[in-house]
């Protein structure tokens, strides 16, 4: 990501931001910039530059209400490049992350509440890490970890896909 | 939930502060829910949010459109009525091909009593006569009628409007809808989603903050929307649904049976009187069931009666399969908005087909509570584009929406694999940026297709359309970094800018629409229309004389209830008046119309004087008592 969206929504760069706050200045912000509020008052240009600053303010938004992408926007701001740089996974990371994927792939309705419960687990266990890393200034560490919760969040995504019926 | 810190902003301040506001400017922006089976206009006045209604009453303006055999065409309830007498001619549920290709059409075509065809880059077109006509201008038809009936109840011109799509519309569709817009010479500031507008009309008064699912099922789409409504600030979490499934497929399901019970297979009847004799039976019986536990019909298969009966249960069984894809969807967005059904504080159901019972009933049972009573099914779309017109010419500051986009957007990359760009419920506007390079020396321009959809693959997405670069300096390959940027903004319209990076230069893009009308073709649409302007004259015409038809039979009748006219002259007026009723009532042709206007004109006048002054001795006598000074004082 090129911008900052703490500085977007006008807050103080911290991974443990109050929700509430984030839901205040969100609100704030868009009710000021959104096009709906200038449709008449504004001319082309400005309209779509109050087209692209509501963008990045939803935008920003949505970065910030997730805790994982929050603290990768945070790692950028910290350390820029270091997300790129640590890629690479361990193979036996990798690998307990393809049978988790394949438990998740073929798990039943029976058993689809447990895997989640487990799969929220792992999340927390990383966020926990990240946030640890992070406080201490081991950017490479959080990055890893970061990479590997995404293989978490997918799982997380999936079973949720999947309770439908 | 959270609330802004500043007071000012929530909508009951508002409303306050509105009543000692300076009277607004003359602007007026009609809020029009353009329907698949009906469309009206609504306006924000100084009671809140109305209804405007043609000169008989009438709200809902049936978006049907029906060609005459001079080429001249009717619109609204008159075309309606020509709709048995002229199948092949009359144009109905139009909103079902907009924005779509005649392949993805092909079974939905074989159900239509009018012909559609495969026109330009193989879109869907109705062919009357010789000319094809694009699902956009028929649409244009619509949107310029109901215009029309609404500058004859507000009494004022009007060109600035919000038109409401389903949410579920994807970015053609969108398009098409603003070019229909355009067709008609309509400005219109805002594309706004139907259910998000019913929420807005169900949320206005500020008492319903909380957790909204609101269930749109209409003529011949269905859309599910869950919303957060707190201090006036409707944010939209997920929205899913379907453009191709509404009460119309309910009635194909009907007419299958009947025509089954007449012994014939659905496939053959390619009689374009038979289709739509069979259409409308189906659509009565459908109606009646809703009420009734068994419907009944008979039919004169030309010379013998036969009868049909339909039980409500049967029609539960046929319509079951798909009021369970209804409730799929709505779980799927429940679980996108990522809210337990217990969670929703209010259920407000939307569109004609919510008025079946199983349609009812699933809702009910899949939310475990009752839908809202008090929101008009038919109405609160268009009331809710007029709150939003509201909002955009700045009368209601404190309401703010936050409405997202349907479904993923992405660009085709190698392999034939999609890369999303833009996920399903981004909140909108919203925008991504991505890079570009060449890949051979010296290359000056990039192809790059666009996508929307939510499967992995190309051949499942539907393909908007493709855009090339152009203008890239010439680089060794892989060098040039172009920077392309796809906003969807706050209608849900995709818009894609280009920049290469290291010389700055705007790349400029030419996006071939896949299912739309390219810019030309809309500028030659239009240049069609003014030569078609005549007609609408004539249509324009024909509204007013309608008007004048219809207060004249009012204030004749009323005329007559006060005067004292001999008896044979008071029957012979309330004759003429007779006549006029007789054919607005049956929506004749206007020349009749207008020799039963003149002839009453003719009548009344010869008389005016005295019903006039009949009237106004009779009132005048009602009145003298407190019209007499008090005593002989004044002498
Ligand atoms: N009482 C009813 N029972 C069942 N279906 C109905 C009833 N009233 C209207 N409908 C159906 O509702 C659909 C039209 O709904 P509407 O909301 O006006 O549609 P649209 O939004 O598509 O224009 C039609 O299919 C019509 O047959
Ligand atoms: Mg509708």
């Amino acid at each position: 990501m090129s911008s900052d969206p703490f500085r977007t929504l006008g807050l103080a760069p911290d991974l443990h931001l109050d929700r509430g706050e984030l839901e205040r200045r969100y609100v704030e912000l868009s009710r000021a910039s959104h096009p709906d509020h200038h449709a008449l008052d504004a001319d082309a240009a400005r309209l779509s530059e109050l087209l692209d600053r509501s963008a990045a303010i939803n935008d920003a938004y949505r970065t910030l209400a997730d805790r994982f992408r929050r603290a990768e926007a945070l790692l950028e701001l910290r350390a820029p490049g270091t997300l790129d740089a640590h890629k690479q996974l361990d193979p036996d990371f990798l690998l307990a992350a393809m049978e988790l994927a394949e438990r998740v792939a073929t798990v039943g309705d029976a058993g689809r509440t447990a895997l989640a419960a487990e799969v929220d687990a792992l999340l927390d266990a990383d966020f926990a890490a990240i946030a640890a890393a992070l406080d201490a200034g081991d950017h490479g560490g959080a990055a890893t970890r970061l990479h590997q919760s995404r293989y978490h969040r997918k799982a997380r995504s999936d079973l949720r896909s999947g309770d439908s019926r | 939930m959270t609330h802004p810190a500043d007071p000012d902003s929530s909508p009951r301040d508002a409303t306050q502060k509105r009543a000692d506001e300076p009277a607004r400017g003359a602007r007026v922006v009609l809020g029009i829910d353009l329907g698949t089976t009906n469309s009206l206009a609504a306006i924000v006045g100084r009671k809140g949010a109305r209804v405007l209604r043609a000169a008989d009453g009438a709200a809902l303006v049936p978006s049907v459109v029906s060609f005459d055999n001079d080429g001249s065409l009717v619109v609204g309830s008159a075309a309606k009525a020509r709709a048995l007498d002229a199948p092949d001619r009359t144009v109905y549920s139009v909103k079902r091909l907009i924005g779509r290709s005649g392949a993805e059409l092909r079974d939905e075509a074989r159900r239509l009593a009018y012909p559609v065809v495969e026109g330009e880059r193989g879109l869907a077109r109705i062919r009357i006569d010789d000319r094809d006509w694009s699902p956009e201008e028929i649409s244009a038809r619509i949107l310029m009628h109901v215009r029309d009936i609404a500058a004859g109840a507000l009494g004022r011109e009007v060109s600035d409007v919000v038109v409401t799509v389903p949410a579920y519309f994807d970015d053609a569709q969108r398009q098409a809808t603003r070019h229909a817009a355009e067709l008609a010479g309509l400005n219109c500031l805002r594309i706004v989603n139907e259910p998000t507008a019913a929420s807005l009309a169900f949320g206005i008064d500020g008492t319903r903050d909380g957790t909204v699912l609101v269930y749109d099922l209409g003529g011949g789409t269905f859309d599910v929307s869950i919303l957060r409504i707190a201090d006036g600030v409707f944010r939209v979490l997920a929205t899913a649904g379907d453009t191709h499934l509404g009460g119309d497929d309910f009635d194909a399901l009907i007419a299958r049976d009947l025509l089954e019970h007449l012994g014939h297979d659905a496939g053959d009847v390619v009689d374009p009187y038979v289709r739509q004799a069979i259409r409308k039976s189906a659509e009565g019986l459908k109606v009646q069931l809703s009420t009734a536990d068994s419907a009944e019909l008979s039919v004169d298969t030309g010379g013998a009666e036969r009868r049909f009966s339909i039980t409500r249960a049967r029609f539960e069984e046929l319509i079951a399969p798909l009021v369970e894809r209804t409730i799929d969807c709505c779980r799927s967005a429940l679980r996108d908005a990522g809210i337990a059904t217990a969670e929703l504080d209010a259920v407000v159901l939307v569109g004609g087909s919510t008025r079946i019972p199983l349609v009812r009933r699933s809702v009910v049972e899949l939310t475990g509570q009752q839908p809202q009573e008090g929101v008009d099914p038919d109405l609160a779309v268009a009331l809710g584009a007029a709150i939003q017109a509201d909002v955009l010419t700045g009368g209601n500051r404190a309401v703010l929406l936050l409405d997202v986009v349907p479904l993923s957007l992405g660009i085709e990359t190698m392999g034939g694999v999609v890369s999303k760009l833009i996920l399903r419920n981004a909140t909108i506007p919203t925008s991504v940026t991505e890079e570009f390079s060449t890949q051979v020396d010296n290359q000056t321009a990039v192809d790059i297709n666009i996508y929307q959809g939510e499967r992995e693959r190309v051949a499942d997405c539907r393909k908007l359309g493709a855009f090339r670069l152009r203008g890239i300096p010439p680089m060794p390959a892989g060098l040039p970094r172009i920077a392309v940027t796809f906003l969807v903004d706050a209608d849900g319209v995709l818009r894609v800018r280009a920049r290469e990076q290291r010389t700055g230069i705007e790349a400029s893009i030419q996006v071939v629409p896949s299912f739309g009308l390219t810019t030309d073709e809309v500028n030659r649409m239009m240049r069609e229309s003014i030569e078609h302007a005549i007609d609408d004259m004539h249509e324009r015409e024909a509204i007013e004389l309608r008007n004048k038809a219809q207060a004249m039979v009012r204030g004749t009748r009323a005329a007559l209830d006060l005067a004292d006219l001999p008896p044979d002259q008071t029957w012979t007026i309330r004759k003429a008046a007779q006549r006029v009723a007789t054919l607005l009532a049956a929506n004749g042709s206007t020349d009749a119309l207008r020799a039963a206007v003149d002839e009453l004109s003719k009548r009344t006048a010869q008389v005016a004087d005295d019903v006039v002054g009949a009237a106004v001795r009779k009132a005048l006598a009602a009145e003298r008592p407190a019209a007499l000074p008090p005593t002989e004082d004044a002498r």
